[in-house]
Order: structure tokens, then sequence, then C-alpha cells
């Protein structure tokens, strides 16, 4: 790239900028206000809207700042009479058709038109003609168009920009969005009568410069001005994009829009985490404390709610020792909850029976947990994705899953020659940008591991350097030998000559990063995973130093904030093991208490353990267990066994229903403190909305029941819980929580430096079917939903109200199904009526069903002694 | 094969458009006349199609048919007539001619006559301006038009279209 630079003046000041930089660019980075409507930093320049122009000396008439480029020795004005007078030449135009409805338009207040035709405009326009009027025929107010189920289109008041044409496109690759006619008679809409439907369509009415585009959850609801605006972070993904909640005083929070953090997010959204993560509002919320008395639910003052679970636990602790209790939280929580959580339970229960995963059939122990701490020293930040030549997705629907990521992977193919391969069950679909898929068979994922790595080492793909000479690397390479190739073909569907093509790929790329779904690593064959995937990035010296990454995906808002700060049974906070002397003696001295010796129970042990009668109590801090676990009839086994069952929830999920007591949470927008995404980056979130009446922060819920069973831990507000925990790790102890600034401080949290190393791995697949029930069933989340909590939600449930079983166009064919039929899936568990969905992204002989519908729970037909789960589908 | 699909040339030609260009979309406009060549209009079904063989999103092509009022989005007459009703022709009665078009065919503007014959449509200059008024008829320019050049092309187009089954093109 050429960083050479170009000297200019701009309005008598000397501008030194990169030399392909257009004169506003150059203007912007000095503080130098040139107004525009058209450009948007993220996007192409197309000079569309005229409002930018300034005049150069030498240049015969004036010119559009935004496409025009620097040049060295140019002198440019921004603000002489004839520029001036342009200006409001060009509003003046702009506002021929525009209906000026500003009263009643919902952009009032925040709409670029009104507020530079404020600075700039014509006091009067001289047109007396009638205005181009764009009616819509239906029932709504005005001449709004819906568009999709989430945007409106107001064609009168639009200025023709295609800022939303050109986001849709260009950022996000999709083309549901056009630009028809011409003239006068220019307008926006979905091509062929469609709807406007993707995953970043909030994004449009975000950068519309005037009240065009409205989203539904906004419109007509309240004045901007109005509300208050918090930064925040969105939970909804790893991702951690940056958000501002909007709230109001008697609505509460009501909407968020973008927070530009150039190191994550760049200013965009996507829908799930926009729309879909406002439900604090929703009438499901949990007001008050409540304990079950026979049937229903009585609700307590907080004191006593409390007091009656104290008792409980005590009661359980005399009689069956503290082992006989167990807590799961969420992925969900904060950090400084998490933290305080595993304070409760370790402190204030004394138990180690602690975990917060649990819509997994495995689980990752303290042995692989460990080796995933170490891969995290080869991860790159979310910024420098698009800058590699190749990026290797393996083991998730990235675009589903990881939405801004993705939005990182698009740019990267756009505008650097990015080439992306993609190895999942289900096919990936970045819309206008290309991946190149490589699908392989459920359950066949090491298999197809195994099999590149055989490919490198066959084919000597590797580089000559030291480690990969001598008898240990030959032992190593022997071990391959153990898997014939066709094993692998048949366990993975993918022929020696594919993989070798995927294998080749990757050794020859310059720089190449592998970017590692959670379905993967935390999937059946999860440990074995993470070891091929390391020896791949090993091998192919693309382990991070100096080149190559690799990023091992987390799929929630906090997971790793999860993983970090102490929910697993065997990592005390700040990854200290339960058997790390220092690490231990550290936290009792700042806990000031002794910490349980025994070992402690994972979720699914704890089942178990539930199952037997060993586990009487349960305390369930945001996990919706019975809707997340991948058996329903098991769970709601196990919960029904327990004797106190605490559920401190956001909402009367059917967990909660089947509480013993249940105890109010707040959201991430009623309480302040940090989330860690998926890079390890530590983000801090403010208060946006105040708790519903009688509603306690969460933590300080924990704090008090920790009291009350004799931990004596008092805290002020979360920052002072944050002060406390970093002083456990060596790499945090230095954050100061009011200094973690606009962008989040990324800490990796582990004690040593990467040593490349290449495991052994031992074969494993789980690819067998059965002549009853042929098809392979996946689930997973759609891009719209998170679990159940987007159930809460109505923009989320309108834009997918239902579940739909996706299957291949070739299933369809052979079943002889239509779009929308109902079928009936069918396990040896139990079976659901679902629609049918047909998708591409399906492969033949392959099924997905979602796992975010309630009322059509994917987790009756699961098994959890299946590692994988096999259906049939019959026309119902 | 339905009627409504492709033909075979059709699609030879797209796919060879394809790969002819640096930039894929200078594809659109050549790929929007193959359409039309083929059916006399340019719907949503064809242009779907149409992107599909030629690889680009297919509301590129949308976007570019609507620019266009010269490519019909909807099926027409046999005999297109699109009579121009800018300066010149305006002044010298094209609206009146558009009138009398429309009530001697008993049709709306844009509508298809009955017999599958006629489709009158108004569009802007085509830079005929010396012999105004006048009007395109698929491809060839009728001009200095009255009302009695307009029916005597008429009866010519109504006996041609009967008797041959297709326009004279």
């Amino acid at each position: 790239m050429d960083n050479s630079k170009v000297k200019l003046t701009i309005d008598d000041r000397e501008v030194e900028v990169p030399k392909d930089s257009t004169i506003l660019e150059a203007a912007l980075s000095v503080g130098i206000d040139i107004p525009y409507f058209c450009w948007h930093p993220n996007l192409e320049s197309v000079g569309a809207c005229r409002m930018c122009l300034v005049e150069v000396e030498k240049m015969p008439k004036l010119v559009a700042s935004c496409v025009n480029p620097v040049a060295e020795g140019m002198v440019v004005h921004t603000n002489t009479e004839k520029v001036i007078k342009a200006r409001e030449k060009v509003l003046e135009f702009v506002l021929t058709n525009h209906p000026l409805d500003c009263p009643t338009c919902d952009k009032g207040g925040e709409c670029d038109l009104q507020d530079l035709t404020y600075d700039h405009g014509p006091m009067m326009t001289r047109y007396r003609e009638d205005k181009v009027r764009w009616i819509v025929d239906t029932h709504y107010r005005f001449d709004d168009l819906q568009l999709g189920p989430l945007i409106y289109r107001n064609q009168n008041r639009c200025i023709t920009c295609f800022r939303c044409v050109r986001i849709t496109r260009e950022i996000f690759g999709y083309s549901d969005l056009g630009v028809f006619g011409r003239g006068s008679k220019t307008h926006i809409s979905a091509p062929g009568g469609e709807k406007f439907l993707n995953e970043f369509s909030g994004n449009t009415v975000e950068y519309c410069p005037v009240g065009a585009l409205t989203a539904r959850n906004f419109r007509y609801k309240i004045r901007p001005w109005l509300c208050e605006q918090t930064p925040t972070v969105c939970p909804m993904c790893g991702d951690g994009c940056n958000m501002t909640a909007w709230s109001h005083q008697r609505k509460g929070h009501i909407r968020n829009t973008s927070r530009r953090n150039d190191s994550i997010d760049e200013g965009m959204l996507c829908d799930r985490g926009r729309f879909g993560s406002v439900f604090s509002n929703h009438p499901d919320r949990i007001k008050s404390p409540m304990i079950k008395e026979g049937d229903t639910f009585r609700e307590v003052q907080w004191e006593e709610a409390l007091g009656f679970i104290a008792e409980g636990i005590k009661k359980i602790k005399s009689e069956s020792g503290p082992e006989a209790l167990g807590g799961i939280a969420s992925d969900l929580v904060s950090n400084e909850e998490a933290y305080l959580f595993s304070r409760l339970m370790r402190q204030g229960v004394g138990t180690n029976n602690l975990d917060f995963r649990g819509d997994r059939k495995s689980l990752l122990g303290a042995g692989a947990l460990k080796i995933l701490f170490e891969m995290q020293k080869m991860s790159v930040p979310l910024e420098k994705v698009a800058s590699f030549d190749t990026v290797f997705v393996i083991g998730t629907d990235i675009a589903s899953t990881h939405p801004i990521y993705t939005m990182w992977l698009k740019r990267g193919i756009r505008k650097a020659g990015l080439r992306v391969l993609a190895a999942n069950s289900r096919k990936l679909d970045f819309g206008i940008y290309s991946v190149q898929n490589f699908t392989y068979r459920p359950g066949g994922e090491l298999a197809l591991l195994l099999g590149l790595l055989k490919v490198i080492v066959k084919e000597k793909l590797y580089s000559d350097a030291g480690p990969f000479r001598g008898g240990q690397f030959s032992r190593w390479a022997n071990s391959l030998q153990k898997t014939n190739y066709d094993t692998i073909a048949a366990s993975c569907g993918l022929s020696e000559e594919r993989i070798s093509i995927l294998a080749r790929a990757l050794a020859e790329s310059e720089n190449c990063l592998f970017v590692v779904g959670q379905d993967l690593w935390e999937g059946p064959l999860g440990s074995s995973c993470l070891l091929a995937i390391n020896d791949l990035a090993v091998l192919t010296e693309n382990n991070g130093n100096p080149r190559g990454g690799v990023n091992l995906l987390f799929d929630s808002g906090n997971y790793l904030g999860a993983l970090n700060w102490g929910l697993t049974p065997d990592y005390l906070p700040a990854r200290r093991h339960r058997e790390d002397k220092v690490g231990r003696e550290k936290i009792e001295s700042l806990w000031n208490c002794r910490l349980p010796e025994a070992e402690g129970f994972d979720t699914i042990k704890m089942l178990e353990q539930i199952r037997k009668g060993n586990i009487k109590g349960l305390y369930l801090y945001q996990s919706d267990l019975l809707c997340d676990f991948p058996d329903w009839e098991y769970i709601h086994d196990c919960l029904s066994k327990l004797d106190l069952l605490i559920v401190h929830e956001l909402f009367l999920t059917e967990t909660a229903k089947m509480a013993t007591v249940i105890l109010p949470a707040t959201s991430f927008v009623e309480t302040e403190g940090t989330f860690t995404n998926t890079e390890g980056r530590i983000q801090r979130f403010q208060r946006g909305a105040a708790p519903s009446k009688g509603v306690r922060e969460s933590w300080q819920t924990l704090s008090r029941l920790a009291q009350k069973l004799g931990a004596e831990f008092v805290y002020e507000n979360p920052p002072e819980i944050f002060r406390e925990m970093v002083t456990l790790s060596s790499d945090a102890a230095g954050l100061d929580y009011d200094k973690l600034g606009a962008r989040g401080r990324i800490v990796a949290l582990a004690e040593r430096v990467f040593e490349p190393a290449l495991y052994e791995v031992e074969f494993d697949s789980y690819t067998s079917g059965d002549s009853d029930y042929p098809y392979p069933l996946l689930t997973g989340d759609l891009v719209y939903h998170l679990r159940h909590l987007t159930n809460y939600n109505e923009d989320m449930m309108l834009v997918a109200p239902e579940a739909h079983l996706e299957i291949s166009p070739e299933d369809a064919k052979s079943l002889e199904l239509k779009e929308d039929d109902t079928v009936r899936v069918e396990s040896a568990r139990g079976a659901l009526e679902v629609k049918v969905a047909i998708s591409k992204k399906s492969p033949p002989g392959v099924v997905f069903l979602p796992r975010n519908y309630s009322d059509k729970n994917v987790n009756k037909l699961r098994d959890r002694e299946k590692t994988l789960d096999y259906v049939r589908i019959a026309k119902a | 094969m339905n009627t409504m699909s492709l033909s075979k040339e059709s699609i030879e030609k797209l796919q060879e458009l394809k790969d002819k260009f640096p930039d894929r979309r200078t594809a659109i406009l050549p790929a929007l006349h193959v359409v039309y060549d083929q059916f006399g209009y340019v719907g949503d079904e064809q242009l779907k199609e149409a992107a599909e063989v030629v690889e680009l999103p297919y509301v590129e092509l949308a976007e570019n048919a609507s620019f266009y009022t010269m490519f019909p989005k909807k099926p027409v007459g046999k005999y297109f007539i699109q009579v121009c009703t800018n300066l010149s022709c305006a002044l010298l009665g094209a609206d009146s001619l558009v009138d009398y078009l429309l009530e001697k065919l008993n049709v709306k503007l844009g509508e298809i006559t009955p017999d599958g014959l006629f489709t009158v449509v108004t569009v802007e200059c085509l830079g005929s301006c010396g012999s105004a008024p006048m009007m395109q008829v698929n491809d060839e320019y009728h001009e200095n038009l009255t009302r009695e050049r307009v029916d005597e092309l008429l009866e010519e187009f109504r006996r041609e279209g009967t008797k041959k089954g297709g326009p004279p093109s």
C-alpha cells in the first residue's frame, strides 16, 4: 500500500494526509466541517447529494469534496461566498419535493437534513409547484410503506443519497434493497415485490440522513430528545458491539443505536443486537421475589425470600453437606456478576459445583480448558481479520452466530481479496460475497481435520524448520498413519481429493487465520478438535507469531467472562486452577475464607447427581435450563427431583415456573459492569434504565444472600467488584474501571507465552445413522434469535415467529415437500409438528431445527446420551 | 419447456456476456437487451433467470431496467406504440394524438388490446423533433403524424399482425 503523504491547504490551514484521501476526508481529519448527506466513512464515495461542494483554486467549478482526491499543493476553500451560496442552492433543490413534515416525522431532532438546513439552508423556498407525493395504499398512517417486518419507508422524505442501498450491498453483501426509477421518480424499494429483510437491516435506518426509513420499534413512539442515552455493550453474541441504549423515564429501554468502536463494529449493529436486546419491558418480567405455595407463587418481600433461601441452603448443608448444592449461571451475566456468583457458591455455600453452560451434551473439562486457554494465545483482534489473505472458518455458521465478525470477513473479501474457506455441516452464505464451502457430514469434523493434517504431511506442505524435523516430529507424523483416507472419507463425506484441495489452500496461503466455531470446540469431539486445530496452525506456521492466528469463537455475550471469572468447577476467578496453591491462597486471603476442597461437578455431572438424589438444592442464575438443555425429558425429571430450586431470572421462564423460590434479576441495561467479548476484550456498559420498582440489582441480591449465609462480603457498586477481582490476575491487575475507554481492553488472562507444540490426536467420529431415523438433526441459533431470550422481544418474534425445519432442495423434492408445508419431525424421544423451509444452506440428508422456540422446543427430540440426534420426517 | 423461460439461444448469449467485460456489471445493459429481444419486455421472472446466468444480483438488473422507460416491464402488444410527448411533439398535438389512439384502440395507456396487437405508451424525446409529432412502433419511427396517417398505419399493422402472426421487425 502506498503510505506517502501529500500536503495541501484547506481554509488557510496546512494539512498533511495520506495520498489516497479525498478532500472531505482531509478536511474532517483536521476538524474542518464540510456538510454531507451521502458520504459515509464505511462506504465508497458516490457524490450523489452534492452537499459537500468546495472551491478549489485553479479548478473552474466547485467540486464535490467526497469524490475528489487530494493533490500536492492543492488550495481548498470550504467557506467562500460561492460555496455558501451553492450549499443553499443544493438544499433548496433537495427540498423541492421534500414534504417538510418535520412535526410528524420520526427523524425530527436527529435528522441530518433538518440540521444542515438549519445551518446552511435557505430560509424560504421559491418552489410553488405540487410536490411529488408517493401515496402508499396501506392502512398505516401517512405514506409509509412497509419494506420488511422491521423497516418502513416514506419515499416523500427520501433525498436519494442511496446510503441504505450501499450499506446493504457493499458492507453486508445483500441485494434485497435497490434504487429504482429515475429523476423525481427515483425510489428505494425491495426488488420484485419481495421483503427487505436481512440481519443488518436496522443500519439503514440509523444511517438514513432523513426520515425516509424508520424502524418499527421506535417509530411514532417517542421523541428522541425525550430519551436518555447511555453507553452500553451488546450481550447478544460474542462480538461485543458497542451500543447506545435509549431509554425514557416512563417507557424504559426503548431502542439501541450504534456507538462506533473501530476495533469491533465500525458503527454497525446486527438486528439481533439492535432490536433483539430490547426486552427489559416485557410483561413477563419478574418484578418481585416469589415463593412457591402449592401450585402458585406468592409474592414476598426481599428479606423473606432471601431468608427462605438461606434457610433452605443451610438445611441441605447440615443434612447432606455442601456438595448437595450446586449453582448454574449463564453466559450472559456480567464479569462482576460471574465473579460474585462464583464467590457466593464457593464461599457462601461452600461448594465447587458450579457452571454456566447449560445447552450442550458435552462440556470441556479442566484439561481441555487449559488447552483452550493456551490456544487463545494465538488469537488476533477483530480489526485485523480483514487483512489476512485466507480465513478458514470451521464448525460454525458464522453469519448466524457472529454477524459483525462476518462483516469484517466480507470487508476483507471486498477490499483485500480475502479468500474465505468454510468447513461446516451446513453451508455458509455471505450474500454476494463468495465463500468456498467444504461441507462435512455431521460428526465428521475431526475426520476432516485429521485428513487435512495427513495431506499436509504426505505432500510435505510444511516448512523445513527445526520443529518439523527429528524423532519427535516423525513420531507425531506416524501417529497420523493410524487412520486411513477411506475411514476419513467415510466419516466426513469429503473425498481425499476435496480434502487435498482444502489442505493445499491452507498450507500455501501467505497468512491464514483459523476461525473455530463454538459448535466445534464445545462439540462432542471438542477437545480432540482443539488439538487438531492447534496442530494445523503450528504445522502450517500460522500460529499467530509472526503470521496467521487462531480465533476461537465464543457465541454469547459473556461466555469468556464467565469462564475467566470462576464459573467452572475447576477454575477459580482469574483462571486460577482449584489446585494451584498460589492462586488459591491469594483468593482465600482476599475473600478471608477457606475455599472448598472437594472436586466440583459441571452442569452435566450435577444433573446426574441430582438424578441420583445426591444434589438436593440448585441455584439457577439466569439459566433457562429447562428450555436449553438438550434433553427435555431428562432435565424436566431432574429439576422435579430437587428439594430447593432457586431461580434468579429476568422472565418467568419455563424453568422459573418449576422453582421453589424466584428472585428477579436485572438486565444489562438496568445495571452496570463489564462484558468480555470473543477477543477477550473487557468493555464497560453503564446503567441505562432504572429497574422496575422493587427489583434489586443482581449484584446486590448476590451480596445480600452471601451475607445471610455468613460470608461477609459487602460491595458498594459493580466498579468496586471489578477493582477487587482484577487484583487476582497479573494481566488484568492494572485495569482501571474508569479508564477502560471507548474501545475497551483486550486482556488475555493467560500467564505463559504460547509454545508451539504438536499433539497426537486420536481419531473419532459419531456419524452412524439409523434406518428408522435417517436424518441427522442439527440445531443452533437463528441469526435473529439467541436461545430463548429473544422470545421476549417483539421485533425478533415478528421477523422469525416460528420454528421451521430447514431441509435441502433435494430432500424437499424426494419427500415431495413445498415451502411452509407442515411436517412431523420424529425422533426416538418425541415428535414436533413444524413448517418446512427449503434452504440451500442445508446439505442433502441433513436437517436443521432452530433451538429458539419454547412452543416447538427442539430439545424434546434430543437425547443426551446420543452424540447426534436422528429424526424422520413425514408430511403431517 | 415453459414459454416464460429463457431460450437456449438467450442463455448462450448471456453466458457469453458474463465474462466479456473486466467489470461484470458492464454486462447488465446487454443482458437486458437479450431478455427484451426474446420476450419483448423485461419482467421480474425473466430478470431473475437472467441474473442467475450472468451471475449478478437480480436487484442490479431490475434497477437498471427500471431506469430505462424503453424497456417495458410487462408484456405488451405485438405493436408497441411509443408516442413522444416531449416539447416539439407536444406543441404539434401529441396529447390529442395519444387520446385519439387510445380511443380508437379502446385501451388505456400501457394496456394490451384484447386481440393482443397493440399497446400505447408515452415516452420522452426520441430525437425526431423536426418531424413532430411522431411515434416509435417497435423499432421503427413514424413521423409527421396526422390522424389519417395513424388510421392508415393501424390498418396496416392489423392486417400484417393477424396474417403473419408476428411483428415486422
